[in-house]
């Protein structure tokens, strides 16, 4: 039972940075114009205003940048999720960090605030993306029970849901319901340099607060008892996955909107190539979220190209029927 | 040599409550020396409970002590290095490969770099995680997954996790349970070798042939209370297993060691059949 991967991790490691790589190089030279990625590298002094040089700047780099470092987050995230709650089905959406952000977004949308002032969006989303953090600490904090977590995730998810058709609801303004109803389908297109500054700070923030939990999620597959007696503190622990969780995912779902299936499936995927080792899948689920977003957006930008397919719908309808395929070959495993 | 100046665990007043219940009373006693000391008692008599507390989770007070300080003034990293905890529940919530399980048990040992990029294991952690798995015979499975086990090869890598930690106390609930003979004997052999190379170890057992076979020393525990703290001869008598586990023993005499049997149930509720041995006149049993 021991796969090419488990004598040879590093080279795991490799092919997804590589995997990666490459995708972004790709998200730079697709799109309406095929663009030389190298272009960016011109020296200075060269034509910088040129049509090509500026689409690559303005248009194509913070795209390719935010779908690396947003599905990095997510991918990420997911894995500590599942760790944390040792079940494969978490994802970061479970703990309501996504719907929360969303119902942020929207209320900045339907008030027209972010019509007034561009980043307002971004901001509103990620102080509900906290919200939901201090409801969860609120909720659960205390008695650190697993399912505790889940529910009061799931409470917080309903409500944030609810709210956001509520506001749906009472816009009166069908542009403002149009936007509402595509900003949470979840997409990449135009989005500037000011929303890659925006965002990366909390996702570099997130994505560290992540990886320091390798070592508790390795214990912790042991149980609560001998985690503890190995030296974790699993409240620490708790806390810096739900912290990280919520600034990461929630300045990802600022700039992008909810793009879900890629912390549930990319962390799946990976599983066995790292021998199942928590600790492990981290980094390979960061690298393979990032790998994966990279792509999705990649599909969106050549199937329909004039009809500005949402990343989301995307990542949605390539991830589900991959998962049920997932799920059958693992139970043909199993037999 | 120092570590011998002060006892090694210390417990005083130890009293643990879950909810309004109190399930740990007014428990003290003081393993000053390497010793295997088997914890016995009824289910509920509040076995693991103590073994929880000792291994330092959920502690706070200070009225457990290892070479005089209190467990919760300990680190968690420092805790793992002294001290290895085997709980009754037997899960591993992935199917990791049976060497990576048992390598968990050297965490306490190992720096914790930056958190996202960990060292690689030490000549040291090898050495240890080879002879853990040496010890408790599970090599011939090192790289298959740990759910494809039986639930006895699990139960052994399990132990072997427990032993890959070095520690200088070993605290273990009931690690006999779905063992075969021959492997119960070997993990008793175990332990007792682990005692002579200056380790304490407290067990929990069930099988009082076992207790009275292999520990140096009992604890009795009967609804929370240490009812009688001892050597086997000591605290196996037959009057006391009648007032706390309603039974009647026998003795076997193997070689220098005389071991206890249980016989028979004494009091049984209304309609229940008797026992095959209860017509018994003797609990003498006769030696093979």
């Amino acid at each position: 039972m021991t796969n090419h991967f488990s004598r040879h991790p590093a080279q795991l490691a490799w092919l997804l940075a590589l995997l990666c790589f490459g995708l972004f190089g790709l998200s730079l030279a697709l799109g309406e114009v095929w663009l030389n990625p190298l272009g960016l590298l011109m020296p200075a002094g060269s034509d910088t205003q040129s049509v090509d040089a500026v689409i690559l700047r303005e248009i194509r780099l913070p795209r390719a940048v935010l779908a690396a470092a947003i599905g990095a987050v997510l991918g990420l995230a997911g894995a500590v999720l599942q760790g944390l709650l040792r079940n494969p089905l978490a994802e970061p959406g479970l703990i309501g960090v996504s719907a929360t952000a969303s119902l942020g977004a929207v209320i900045a949308i339907y008030s027209g605030a972010s019509a007034l002032f561009g980043l307002a969006l971004p901001l509103s989303a990620l102080a509900g993306a906290l919200a939901a953090v201090v409801l969860l600490q609120l909720l659960a904090g205390r008695s650190g029970d697993r399912l505790v977590l889940i529910l009061a995730g799931v409470a917080i998810s309903s409500l944030a849901g609810a709210l956001t058709s509520l506001v749906l609801n009472l816009s009166d303004n069908p542009f403002a319901a149009m936007e509402i109803v595509f900003w949470l389908m979840g997409s990449l297109t135009d989005r500037s340099l000011l929303h890659v500054g925006l965002a990366l700070p909390f996702i570099v923030v997130g994505v560290a607060l992540l990886l320091s939990c390798q070592r508790g999620l390795e214990a912790l597959s042991l149980g609560d008892d001998v985690a503890a007696s190995l030296g974790i503190s699993l409240g620490g622990l708790r806390r810096r996955a739900i912290l990280g969780t919520a600034i990461g995912v929630g300045a990802a779902t600022a700039v992008s909107g909810a793009i879900g299936f890629v912390g549930l499936i990319v962390p799946h995927l990976l599983r066995p190539l790292v021998d199942y080792r928590p600790g492990r899948l981290l980094w390979a689920s960061a690298l393979g979220g990032a790998a994966f977003l990279l792509a999705a957006d990649c599909v969106a930008r050549v199937i329909l190209p004039d009809r500005d397919l949402k990343l989301g719908v995307i990542t949605a309808t390539l991830g589900a029927p991959f998962f049920l395929w997932l799920l059958v070959r693992l139970r043909k495993d199993a037999e | 040599m120092n570590s011998h100046a002060l006892p090694g665990l210390l417990v005083q007043n130890l009293t643990l409550k879950r909810g309004d219940k109190t399930v740990v009373e007014n428990v003290s006693f003081t393993l000053s020396r390497p010793e295997l000391v088997g914890l016995i008692g009824p289910n509920g008599a509040g076995k693991s409970s103590l073994l929880k507390a000792l291994a330092g989770l959920g502690q706070r007070g200070s009225d457990i002590r290892w070479q005089g300080r209190p467990l919760a003034q300990m680190t968690s990293a420092e805790r793992g290095r002294t001290l290895a905890f085997l709980p009754q529940e037997r899960s591993v919530v992935w199917p990791l490969r049976c060497r990576d399980v048992v390598a968990l048990g050297r965490m306490p040992h190992q720096a914790e770099g930056l958190g996202f990029i960990r060292p690689a294991p030490s000549f040291e952690d090898l050495r240890s995680v080879e002879d853990a798995m040496r010890r408790m015979d599970v090599q011939a499975f090192a790289d298959r997954p740990f759910d494809r086990l039986s639930g006895g090869e699990q139960a052994r890598v399990l132990i072997a996790r427990l032993l890959a930690q070095d520690p200088r106390l070993i605290l273990a609930d009931e690690p006999c349970n779905g063992l075969d003979p021959e492997h119960q004997l070997a993990l008793m052999q175990c332990f007792r070798d682990l005692v002579a190379e200056g380790v304490t170890v407290v067990v929990s057992l069930h099988d009082l042939t076992l207790a009275s076979a292999w520990c140096d020393r009992l604890l009795l525990l009967d609804t929370g209370k240490l009812v009688a703290d001892g050597t086997p001869a000591a605290v196996l008598t037959s009057d006391r297993m009648a007032a706390t586990y309603n039974i009647r023993i026998g003795h076997l005499q193997s070689d220098h060691r005389q071991l206890v049997v249980p016989i028979a149930r004494l009091w049984q509720p209304e309609g229940g059949t008797a026992s095959p041995a209860d017509d018994a006149t003797s609990s003498k049993v006769n030696c093979i």
